[in-house]
């Protein structure tokens, strides 16, 4: 899976939990850019985001990302390994 | 399980403008603010708009201890106590004395159940899962020290509490959670991300539970179960394998015989000829099954939505009352084409999956259970024989008279206020305020002098047919005020409305009241009360002169 797939997927689970008509992001692209990005939110993503890649990520690990890339990296990482 | 739709679903969902407003609260050593937010969305879908009020994060004995709490500021449905087996743990580990951990939170509990009593507030309390880490091995279940004997000995506690206390009913997550199988349910990830009871996958699943609790707490129950025969109850066709031919699926029967102990009546309705739908019922030996168990039997070649409303008619029951039982497709989409108030539960092609599939199809929740439920077809029954006699009659006074009608008038007593809370519960026509008093409300109006509390049964040549109303007025100044009264339809036309009516009097007169006043509450089904006060001699909305000596004068009022 290339991180261009992984990115159009967490695009289509952005537009799905933060209800929007549709989502464009970027590598840099952080929680603060949209609105409805809460803390409950972040947690209704990275379960999103594990059901559809198929991969595992740790509360820990989901604290600490900073950037929709890093996001991007974590899974890239984890369907590679 | 059962399929609900998604948690995101849910999360968004909106109620419509038009849903009806109910408002309950919700309290828990959790956040509960996205499963509040589930809840509320599980109403909409069901037309209901729902408030729900929260406390802040474990925050469970400070708000309800706390007289200006926001749960005692407003009307409430009830409050969901919401116990996470994971925090728990947590204060397990910091606890200084382990095997005093249980004894300690119990008292605590134990606390607030009865500050909500006092403060007259329905509870709905969450059973615990308790199968978490074991530092003990197997032997954890039987060493005092450990997490997991702790957390079943607290689990025990809150149930017992539950049963003891009328204002009480379970939330039964630890139920949820074994059948679904703690791995998927519980979810440590989403606990030490944001302290989620459960995984938000079964969100829904709870917001099922609370509806459906909700909904038996509204006097929304489901009574009477129409089963079809033919690969239903036994496998094979009556009519072209013969008696000799057919199988009786045993364990589905005895299940069904247990729903018809519990309260449910009965009914068939099959595509068969009578005289050989009913052979099994008298002469298979394998039959579980046997006439007697069913209230009403109808065999013939008409569209099964006709026969349902004939048996509605029959049992006087609302067809929203019906859960209709069939393996065929093409019958269950008829009657949800034709009746679509009536529960049709998805039936799979393996007969082995009925009994689970009807279990979680949600029509079983019931706050109250009393042993005149195990009566209930005998009733309906009697009824049909009074029918018949009926018929044989001259006259309606001469066919009352010769039934030989004895009622007995009690006072609400501990012996008799289960089934007179049922009664209210399940009365729906013949209720002229709908107030749903629930079992701890007629406790306390019971002890209390203020109040006439009054239960009717009646029997007749045909058979007992128990308890049949119950009334209870509030004293106000001079007057006497009827604050609930309910009757079961079984009895209706035999007098019994008159004969209320005449014990509301004496109350009054014993009490040196000489006014009594009624009121009548539109529902959306006590249609046949409406004029009930009229009949009865009272005078719609204003006060009249008393002409007989003594008698008190009615007076009505029409909402």
């Amino acid at each position: 899976m290339t991180r261009d797939e992984i990115k159009s997927g967490l695009e289509e689970i952005l537009k799905v939990i933060l209800s929007l008509p549709s989502v464009k992001i970027t590598e840099t692209t952080t929680a603060r850019d949209f609105k409805g990005w809460d803390s409950l939110a972040h947690i209704d993503i990275i379960i999103a985001a594990e059901e559809t890649f198929k991969v595992r990520i740790s509360a820990t690990k989901a604290a600490r990302l900073k950037t929709i890339g890093e996001l991007i990296t974590l899974i890239h990482e984890k369907k590679n390994e | 399980m059962l399929n609900h739709k998604s948690y995101q679903h849910y999360l968004k969902n909106e109620p419509s403008v038009t849903a009806r407003k109910e408002r309950i609260a919700i309290a828990g050593n959790c956040s509960t603010e996205s499963l509040s937010k589930v809840i509320h969305g599980y109403f909409a879908d069901e037309g209901i708009s729902l408030e729900i009020l929260e406390s802040a994060y474990d925050t469970v004995n400070l708000s309800v201890l706390d007289n200006s709490s926001v749960f005692y500021q407003k009307n409430i449905s009830f409050l969901v106590l919401f116990y996470s087996p994971l925090k728990l743990r947590d204060e397990f580990y910091k606890s200084q004395e382990k095997s005093a951990f249980a004894s300690e939170f119990i008292s605590d509990f134990q606390a607030v159940i009865q500050t909500l009593k006092k403060k007259n507030i329905t509870v709905l309390v969450t059973s615990l899962p308790t199968s978490l880490e074991r530092c003990f091995g197997d032997a954890s279940a039987i060493i005092e020290e450990s997490l997991i004997f702790q957390l079943q000995l607290i689990n025990s506690q809150i149930k017992k509490t539950v049963q003891e206390n009328s204002h009480c009913h379970l939330l039964d997550i630890e139920y949820l959670a074994n059948r679904v199988g703690l791995d998927q349910f519980l979810s440590e990830k989403l606990w030490s991300m944001g302290k989620y009871p459960c995984h938000t996958n079964y969100y829904p699943h709870i917001a099922s539970h609370i509806f459906k609790i909700f909904q038996a707490k509204s006097g929304n129950l489901k009574k009477v179960l129409v089963v079809d025969l033919d690969n239903t109850l036994w496998n094979g066709m009556i009519g072209e394998d013969g008696i000799d031919g057919i199988e009786p699926f045993q364990e589905f029967q005895y299940y069904l015989k247990s729903l018809k102990d519990k309260g449910f009546l009965l009914t068939v309705c099959s595509k068969n000829d009578f005289s050989n739908a009913v052979l099994p019922f008298r002469d298979h030996p394998e039959m579980i099954l046997k006439e007697e168990d069913i209230a009403v039997f109808i065999a013939n070649w008409e569209p099964k939505s006709t026969n349902l409303r004939a048996i509605s008619q029959q049992l006087n029951l609302g067809l929203d009352s019906f859960v209709f039982i069939d393996d065929s497709p093409f019958e269950r989409n008829e009657i949800r084409h034709s009746l679509p108030e009536v529960l049709v539960p998805e039936l799979s092609d393996d007969p082995t999956e009925y009994i689970t599939l009807l279990d979680q199809a949600g029509f079983l929740e019931n706050l109250t259970f009393s042993g005149a439920d195990k009566l209930r077809t005998q009733h309906y029954q009697q009824e049909n024989k009074r029918h018949a006699s009926m018929e044989s009659a001259t006259s309606l006074d001469d066919y009352l008279l010769n039934l030989g009608m004895k009622s007995k008038v009690e006072k609400l007593n501990a012996s008799n206020l289960e089934r007179a809370a049922q009664l209210i519960q399940r009365s729906n026509q013949f209720n002229l305020r709908t107030q749903r008093l629930s079992k701890s409300d007629l406790e306390r109006m019971a002890s209390d002098k203020k109040y006439v509390c009054l239960s009717f049964s009646l029997e007749d040549k045909f058979g007992d047919s128990g308890m049949i109303s119950v009334v209870i007025c509030e004293k106000k100044n001079k007057e006497l005020f009827i604050h609930e009264l309910v009757m079961s339809c079984r009895v209706l036309k035999r007098g019994m409305e008159e004969f209320i009516f005449n014990a509301i009097i004496d109350s009054a007169l014993e009490n040196s009241l000489d006014q009594i006043k009624g009121e009548y509450i539109r529902s959306d089904k006590n249609g046949m009360v409406e004029n009930l006060l009229e009949k009865s001699g009272f005078v719609l909305g204003t006060l009249k002169a008393s002409k007989q000596n003594k008698r008190p004068t009615f007076i009505g009022r029409k909402i």
